[in-house]
């Protein structure tokens, strides 16, 4: 249905958003308008502002509003560690599980050939950059145990091989299948501690 | 209108999430050859680390409907396959050559079983190119591109000895040049293709060739992505 109104448009908007139909969306759109006029403005410019100048990390491809991000400029952090994510969601699990203290690589996505997505969309050039600084000693591969993720890890533990880098996997306690951002902070800590030679 | 129900194994070719609650499947079946399927993530499964619409795993699926998308009600695992690293990639290779030149609801049973058997080598062997040179020789036979080793294509006559054979995908075997595009072997590599010898040191880079410009010629415009991985793994291990 076309939106006749900006009502009905806002509505459509909020329809974006993970887990709105347009029950909620109604919803929403009602409760921002009626009681929270204020909060309703600052919300939309919070959002302008953070996609205009939210953008990647030119380091490890995170989401940051600086040209580096505040874990890649942490001096104090082991640099002989790199753990290799797919997403922001999960390097903010590993940061919370306080588990690690080595420097991420943020794929933003996974292997997936039916889908197109190959090494270069994920940066793959640039991480090799990276490894032939030196620097790195371990690669810690946290990428989901699907199918992607394993192809994922398999990929850069090859690229980590033809320079002498050792790879490790955090596997024990998830399931193959499993997706990162929905394993527990305590089997999470467990797997990053367990983890072994890949 | 009246619903139509199905049955029959399968394995997931390839599985995408649509919208916020549904997972769009491409599903090779035993009796209706690849089928499109729409599974709805039950609310209880949504926070759940588990994805029960993994690859390589056989399946008892069971789907009504009609038309290009259909509806899946249940499926059931039957075994699982572990594959794991340069095998795991070859899987793939072989879902994604599936998907590119395979149209959907063709009875497809030979190609059933033959990918059945891939993947169940797959899951334990430490030599991929024996099982994936036999799919792609069985598949392309069951698409009507079977390599045919007697005839000459420029002669029609029997292919007479000599030194070197010219292969062309578009026209076959000749002991003469064929012109661009085609590719040469040697006497040895043509017997050892004709005998689909995998162990034969005579037989992997002519079967790469061959089947590799055969399959080319299938895919037209479109690319196999997961041969471009392959190619950057081998890449990888030639550097160490
Ligand atoms: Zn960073």
């Amino acid at each position: 249905m076309q939106p006749k109104n900006l009502l009905e448009e806002l509505m459509e908007s909020l329809r974006i958003l993970p887990g709105v139909g347009p029950k909620t969306a109604q919803r929403m759109a009602f409760h921002l308008l009626e009681r929270e006029r204020d909060a309703a403005m600052t919300l939309a410019t919070k959002i302008q502002e953070s996609v205009t100048r939210i953008g990647h990390c030119q380091r490890c491809r995170t989401f940051t509003e600086e040209e580096v991000c505040d874990i890649c400029s942490n001096k104090a952090r082991n640099n002989a560690l790199l753990c290799v994510v797919e997403n922001p969601a999960d390097l903010l699990v590993l940061e919370q599980s306080a588990s690690y203290r080595g420097y991420y690589f943020v794929l933003m996505g996974r292997l997936s050939p039916l889908d197109g997505i190959g090494p270069e969309a994920l940066g793959m050039d640039h991480l090799e950059v990276i490894l032939d600084e030196g620097n790195i000693k371990e690669i810690i591969l946290a990428t989901n145990s699907t199918v992607e993720g394993e192809v994922t890890a398999h990929y850069i533990s090859e690229m980590a091989a033809s320079r002498n880098i050792s790879t490790s996997r955090i596997a024990q306690g998830i399931p193959m299948g499993g997706e990162l951002e929905y394993v527990d902070r305590q089997t999470l800590a467990h797997a990053i501690e367990g983890r072994t030679t890949y | 209108m009246s619903q139509y129900t199905y049955e029959s194994e399968g394995f997931i070719l390839h599985s995408r999430r649509f919208r916020e609650n549904s997972v769009l499947l491409d599903v090779l079946t035993q009796t209706h050859g690849r089928v499109a399927l729409i599974a709805r993530r039950s609310v209880a499964k949504k926070k759940s680390a588990f994805n029960p619409y993994q690859v390589f795993s056989e399946k008892l699926f069971r789907w009504r409907g009609r038309g290009e998308l259909q509806s899946l009600q249940v499926a059931e695992q039957l075994r699982v396959f572990q594959l794991e690293k340069m095998n795991l990639v070859c899987g793939l290779y072989c879902n994604e050559l599936l998907v590119k030149v395979t149209g959907k609801h063709l009875p497809m049973d030979s190609i059933y079983t033959v990918y059945r058997d891939t993947i169940k080598s797959l899951a334990s062997t430490t030599t991929p190119e024996f099982p994936l040179r036999t799919f792609e020789a069985k598949l392309l036979m069951e698409l009507g591109h079977a390599l045919d080793f007697n005839e000459d294509c420029q002669t029609h006559h029997a292919l007479v000895d000599a030194t070197d054979y010219y292969y062309h995908p578009e026209a076959g075997f000749s002991a003469a040049t064929l012109g661009n595009g085609e590719c040469k072997v040697s006497a040895q590599e043509l017997a050892a293709l004709s005998a689909h010898a995998v162990d034969d040191e005579h037989f992997p880079r002519a079967a790469k060739l061959v089947y590799a410009g055969t399959i080319k010629h299938l895919l037209g415009t479109k690319t196999l992505n997961s041969r471009d991985l392959y190619r950057d793994l081998s890449k990888f291990k030639l550097s160490k």
